[in-house]
């Protein structure tokens, strides 16, 4: 018993790890995970990792942070922070298991501090016009827009009244016109005995389609980028089914950042994800990522595509 | 309220699997190469009875796991087939209408109509239409059936909400029949290609697993189970050329199922190699959109192909 009740508490320590790197683990996913451990057994290594996997891991992309997160956890001999920090770390290359060690050395508490945000210039320089191949990387401070302006932005945008673009979809809801819904009827008319019978009706039910938004956000839009995206941040509190995309010289969803309901604490989100805000356009190759990695998965239900 | 079983003359029932290496053993008598991580999650979810919630590309043997396990375990394979609109009428019961209006108004013309009566003999099993759900959770003497919901991101959101309760408690409330529970918990597999994300609270019932494409050595494994007649080299070259295809930047990558027709296709036509030409007349089998297959040109094939023969030098 003694054996279970420290494997619980190493659970419960690990599940904290993976929790504090981003990824949602319920205390019930932990329960899970015992009582799966207990039926796999503690055989070999890889059983135990794929064991916990199925029951922890509910993502595909949460795979690589799960990744770091056993490998530098469930060590044979627990080692204190400093060793770990020595020991090498195994990993496959590319930007995602980078990105993974960091949230989980993030998590763990290894990296003294977040790297530092890189220093504003004063000067700014203008390229709306000018054509160069170098990327520049600027973040945009949603904090510098005026309470005023705000207010008044929010307020217009709120009482936009969008077209009507309901498509009818397949499934049917009661209705009080349309093809007679015979289950309704025959119970409607059993509750009367049989000796009355009233016609009830269906139709088919009206939905919004998904919309998908690809923001320009390069430097000779960047006037009108803002604005934008409050917009599709009201859009996506009000209808909900909106994937928002920005790409100047590269592409970033921010469908999630935009989920967030005050549109301050969003818009926040929105800049810190993106690294090329107000810089030049690549256009095409983002274009091209977005029918590559994203359009099957965004562009299903007959969704409306703004750019 | 219980349901007259479903009457089902399968195979000899067989045990669950006592350990992940049984399991593997179990997937292989039917012809399925299955990674060890794989494995786990199949014999966790059979052993835990909770629904397995597989994901990947297309064509990688999602539903290929339910078929087999249905088979290997003797089980009924019950199939529930997502598409937009799929709503509780054809996924889990519907009443016989028709029937029902005839025997009401024969009710009425023999002047018998009690209403209790009416109501009892009206819904009663007679007239109930059972759709997949409901099938599976029908008690079944051949033991608990396969359930497999295959490609669940083809159905709205609203079937997932209603999909929760079924898989959460296995049991069904018809409101004018009764709730009905199954007896032994169905073995649930669900399977999606990823073109939504589906809930996190349908996830969160299920054990997660993402099924990738194969390593070199295991789809050749594949190969040879389920094309035995092909010979080894042209096995070889295809197998190491889909490999290197999948490194391509492609608008949609081939899958395992791409694979075994390639194979097939190739010893329908007595081919024993792989070369450019032949490549470039059956390469519809393996890329299925147009933009991929006009960018492979005869010098983008030839690439490709010492690519390959060099991975398979490699691999030894």
């Amino acid at each position: 018993m003694k054996a279970e009740g420290q494997l619980f508490d190493r659970l419960i320590a690990f599940a904290r790890l993976l929790r504090r790197a981003g990824i949602p683990v319920g205390p019930g996913a932990v329960i899970d995970a015992l009582s799966a451990v207990e039926i796999a057994g503690i055989g070999m290594r890889a059983d135990f990792y794929w064991t916990l996997h199925s029951v922890l891991i509910k993502r595909h992309e949460h795979h690589a942070v799960f990744y770091e997160a056993f490998h530098r956890f469930w060590r044979r001999d627990q080692v204190d922070r400093v060793l770990r920090e020595m020991l090498p770390v195994t990993r496959t290359d590319g930007v995602k298991s980078r990105v993974a060690q960091r949230r989980v050395e993030e998590a763990l508490g290894l990296q003294r501090r977040m790297p530092k945000p890189p220093k504003q210039k004063d000067t700014v320089f203008d390229m709306r016009g000018t054509i160069s191949d170098a990327e520049i990387l600027r973040r945009k401070d949603f904090a510098q827009m005026s309470a005023a302006e705000l207010e008044d932005a929010r307020r217009l945008i709120s009482a936009l009244r969008l077209p009507d673009d309901a498509v009818t979809t397949r499934r049917f809801a009661p209705s009080s016109r349309g093809r007679i819904d015979l289950a309704r009827t025959l119970r409607a008319s059993v509750r009367s005995g049989g000796d009355l019978i009233e016609l009830r009706f269906k139709a088919r039910r009206e939905k919004k389609p998904p919309i998908v938004a690809l923001v320009d956000i390069s430097g000779s839009m960047s006037d009108y980028s803002r604005p934008l995206l409050q917009f599709f941040h009201m859009l996506s509190m009000k209808r909900g089914n909106v994937s928002t995309f920005l790409f100047g010289t590269r592409l970033t969803n921010v469908t999630r950042a935009l989920k967030t309901r005050d549109p301050d604490d969003a818009l926040a989100l929105c800049s810190q994800g993106v690294a090329d805000w107000a810089g030049g356009t690549r256009i095409a190759s983002a274009l091209e990522e977005f029918n590559k990695r994203w359009s099957r998965r965004a562009l299903g239900q007959g969704a409306t595509v703004a750019n | 309220m219980a349901l007259a079983p479903v009457e089902f003359k399968g195979v000899a029932l067989s045990a669950l699997p006592k350990s992940i290496d049984d399991t593997i053993k179990l997937l292989s008598s039917g012809a399925y190469v299955a990674d060890r991580a794989l494995s786990t999650v199949v014999f966790l979810a059979l052993k835990m009875g909770r629904p397995l919630f597989l994901e990947g590309e297309a064509g990688v043997g999602k539903t290929e796991v339910a078929k087999v396990l249905a088979g290997a375990l003797g089980r009924r394979l019950v199939r529930l087939q997502c598409y937009e609109g799929l709503d509780s009428a054809s996924a889990l019961y519907e009443w016989n209408h028709a029937a029902q209006m005839i025997a009401i108004r024969v009710a009425e013309a023999e002047g018998t109509a009690n209403r209790e009566k009416l109501t009892d003999d009206v819904f009663s099993e007679r007239y109930l239409i059972r759709r997949p759900l409901l099938e599976a959770l029908s008690p079944n003497p051949a033991g608990a059936p396969v359930l497999l919901i295959d490609e669940l991101d083809r159905a709205d959101e609203a079937f997932e909400a209603f999909l929760l309760e079924v898989l959460a408690d296995f049991q069904v409330t018809i409101p004018e029949f009764g709730t009905i529970k199954a007896d032994t918990p169905p073995i649930v597999i669900v399977t999606s290609n990823r073109t939504r994300e589906i809930h996190d609270a349908l996830k969160r019932r299920c054990l997660y697993h993402w099924i990738d494409y194969p390593d070199l050595s295991r789809e050749l494994e594949i190969v040879k189970t389920k094309v035995p007649g092909a010979p080894e080299r042209l096995s070889r070259e295809v197998v190491a050329f889909v490999q290197a295809l999948r490194k391509e930047d492609l608008f949609k990558s081939p899958g395992t199922a791409e694979t075994l027709d390639w194979v097939q296709a190739l010893v329908e036509l007595d081919a024993h190699a792989l070369d450019p030409n032949l490549i470039g007349d059956t390469l519809g089998v393996v890329l299925k959109y147009q933009d991929d297959v006009e960018r492979f040109n005869a010098k983008k094939i030839d690439a490709v192909l010492s690519a390959s023969r060099e991975a398979l030098k490699a691999a030894g």
